[in-house]
């Protein structure tokens, strides 16, 4: 069922204006730059996340959907207090998440509005949604389902859409993204010699792998380029020393690492996420405090070359977010 | 039984020691001062440090400092004083009880004192000391801050490190000293200086080095070992050109890095612990892999703290 849009604008300006907010069941947005989550109280005075997530569109709008879950549930499908898992892809057009109600894990394709479940052989027999993260592929095609067990046995999944193939990467091994064209799954795995390996994982299930110098292992945020093999590493900026954040690249073939370039930002802003986009620039998102308790996210492209940076986007939530998510995350 | 163990740095064997004549003064284990049950207060530390001889027998280090002492000198029960043992066992280092200086005893022989001002006035138990191998040099730091370098003969002030490096140890032989610093872009340097402080070399080691610290500096003031325990290797690394020289498997007894030396030009000597309280020392050929069980000792069931030798 199609919303026209001015009914959405109407929905999205009654949430704004903090009406008592009657479900829309069917809203539904073109494309999602940011999804936030606010803070509710219990009344033992516990925070924890409200039970809906607000998906803001680039440019501007806001929408909700009770379809999709913000609190996760345990093994025995009882509220954790915590954020259920959702993932947008880069191009925002698809969001993984928690289905409300039977908490099924679902990748929901906006511009059709279409739902697909994602199968229960994702996650170990019985588990909750607890422990489990999400990652889209910059198209929504594929999905990288992390389950985050302690021991680190638990393969992470990863599911393609279209032909519901299943595949498994290590337990051991933390997804860090997709490459642009969502055919590599970039990841790192601490090794037995106490360091931390970066992993490219092939279509074929091969992989390679290589030991990173201490600044790329240490650095916050890792992109792999559509060539498979170079990553580009944000490393984090030094407010105390002054020092802006910075960017370099390396070639997971050859072990080679660029001296970079400072990035145009403060100190203290050093991004929270990293992708590769069109003609060899990276999106990066900026966190920042906005007015009375909001979170302003910034998204930025930024040349690898110059370190110049470009706005592309900027988002506020609104007071007290309890979680954020941007596309591409 | 708890037992917490200072770093240690090792006993060195010379390598000719059956042909000479073994030592008239026997060389220090480990020190170690007694935990008494306090009740609400928990155990605290009480009564003399002692040494612990390789012959077995303990003597009493009669003129050291106990309970570390507040800024304001007065007592802290709750944790005792420093005191650091030569990696040979021959020179003793702590607070002295009357004079709250400083001071390097040398078992069999005399005690040097440190200058009244040696030390800024800070609690006691922000002081930290390290001696090197055979005792000549001693590290006092001083907090998270100021590293301090004496000579222990004389007790006169040879250099000081720059803040915000951490001191490692000395090199084998007490004419460098290894330190680490967190360096721009998340990483961390490792620094070789001479016992004057002045910066000798200077590298970001790659993740094999910096993931399994702590290194230790081999007499030549550049090659450094460090162990791996996930694969029961030594890591051989070159500070001055930031290479790694190579790895050798070893084979262990049971127990966790407490310390890691360089005993000879190519001996590395570790000291492992249990749980239990119970040390293993061995030495290492880190041309060969072989490894000798150089000491084994229980620590006094009663030790609240202990500092092996060395440390």
């Amino acid at each position: 069922m199609r919303i026209c849009s001015a009914t959405a604008a109407l929905l999205a300006s009654a949430v704004l204006g903090g009406v008592a907010w009657a479900p829309a069941a069917h809203a539904r947005p073109a494309q999602v730059g940011l999804a936030w989550i606010p803070t509710c109280t219990e009344r033992s005075g516990i925070t924890v996340p409200c039970p809906t997530w607000r998906l803001l569109a680039p440019g501007g709008g806001v929408t909700t959907s009770s379809a999709v879950a913000g609190v996760s549930v345990d093994r025995r499908g009882r509220s954790t207090g915590e954020a259920a898992p959702l993932a947008v892809s880069a191009d925002g057009r698809s969001v993984a998440h928690q289905r409300s109600g039977d908490h099924r894990l679902v990748v929901w394709h906006l511009p059709s509005g279409r739902r697909t479940l994602l199968p229960r052989s994702l996650l170990p027999k019985g588990a909750g949604t607890d422990l489990v993260s999400l990652t889209l592929s910059p198209a929504g095609d594929r999905v990288l389902v992390d389950y985050l067990d302690q021991a680190e046995r638990v393969p992470t999944k990863l599911y393609t859409l279209a032909t519901r193939r299943t595949a498994e990467l290590r337990g051991g091994d933390t997804p860090i993204g997709f490459s642009p064209g969502g055919d590599r799954v970039l990841t790192e795995r601490v090794t037995a010699d106490n360091t931390t390996a970066l992993v490219v994982h092939e279509p074929d299930g091969t992989s390679v792998r290589r030991t990173p110098p201490q600044v790329v292992a240490n650095a916050p945020v890792k992109a792999l380029a559509r060539d498979g093999r170079t990553v580009a590493v944000v490393v984090s900026g030094h407010p105390e020393r002054g020092k802006p954040p910075r960017l370099r690249l390396y070639d997971l073939a050859t072990g080679k690492l660029t001296e970079g370039v400072d990035l145009a930002l403060a100190p203290g802003d050093t991004p929270f996420t990293a992708r590769w986009g069109e003609g060899g620039k990276l999106t990066v998102a900026v966190p920042g405090r906005g007015k009375g308790g909001t979170a302003v996210v910034r998204v930025l492209t930024a040349d690898p070359a110059t370190g110049a940076v470009k706005q592309a986007e900027r988002y506020t939530t609104g007071k007290d977010p309890y979680f954020y998510t941007v596309a591409g995350e | 039984m708890k037992v917490i163990l200072l770093t240690a740095a090792l006993l060195a064997v010379p390598l000719t020691a059956p042909a000479q004549a073994a030592p008239h003064h026997d060389a220090v284990r480990y020190a170690s001062i007694k935990g008494c049950d306090r009740g609400d207060d928990g155990r605290l530390p009480c009564g003399p440090w002692r040494l612990v001889m390789h012959s077995g027998e303990q003597r009493v280090l009669a003129d050291a400092q106990t309970v570390a002492l507040k800024a304001d000198g007065k007592p802290y029960k709750y944790l005792p004083a420093p005191v650091a043992v030569s990696g040979d066992g021959t020179k003793v280092a702590y607070f002295a009880k009357n004079s709250h200086r400083l001071a390097v005893r040398t078992l069999g022989g005399g005690v040097t004192l440190l200058p009244a001002g040696a030390v800024p006035r800070v609690p006691q138990y922000e002081v930290g000391l390290v001696l090197s191998d055979d005792g000549g040099r001693l590290a006092v730091t001083i907090g998270t801050g100021q590293v301090r370098i004496f000579d222990t003969s004389d007790g006169a002030r040879l250099g000081t490190l720059p803040r915000g490096e951490t001191l490692v140890d000395f090199s084998g032989d007490g004419g460098e000293v290894l330190t680490t610093v967190d360096a721009d872009e998340s990483v961390t340097d490792v620094v070789v200086r001479a016992d004057t402080g002045e910066l000798v070399s200077r590298a970001t080691p790659p993740q094999l080095v910096s993931a399994n610290m702590p290194l230790a500096l081999a007499a030549d003031g550049r090659t450094a070992a460090a162990f791996v325990a996930g694969k029961s290797q030594l890591v051989l690394y070159d500070v001055e050109t930031d290479q790694v020289l190579g790895r050798v498997p070893v084979k262990l007894p049971k127990g966790d890095l407490n310390a890691i030396d360089w005993t000879g030009d190519r001996q590395v000597t570790l000291h492992l612990t249990t749980q239990a309280g119970r040390m293993n020392v061995v030495q290492i050929d880190t041309e060969t892999g072989a490894v000798r069980l150089r000491d084994r000792y229980t620590v006094l069931k009663d030790s609240l703290v202990v500092a092996a030798c060395g440390g």
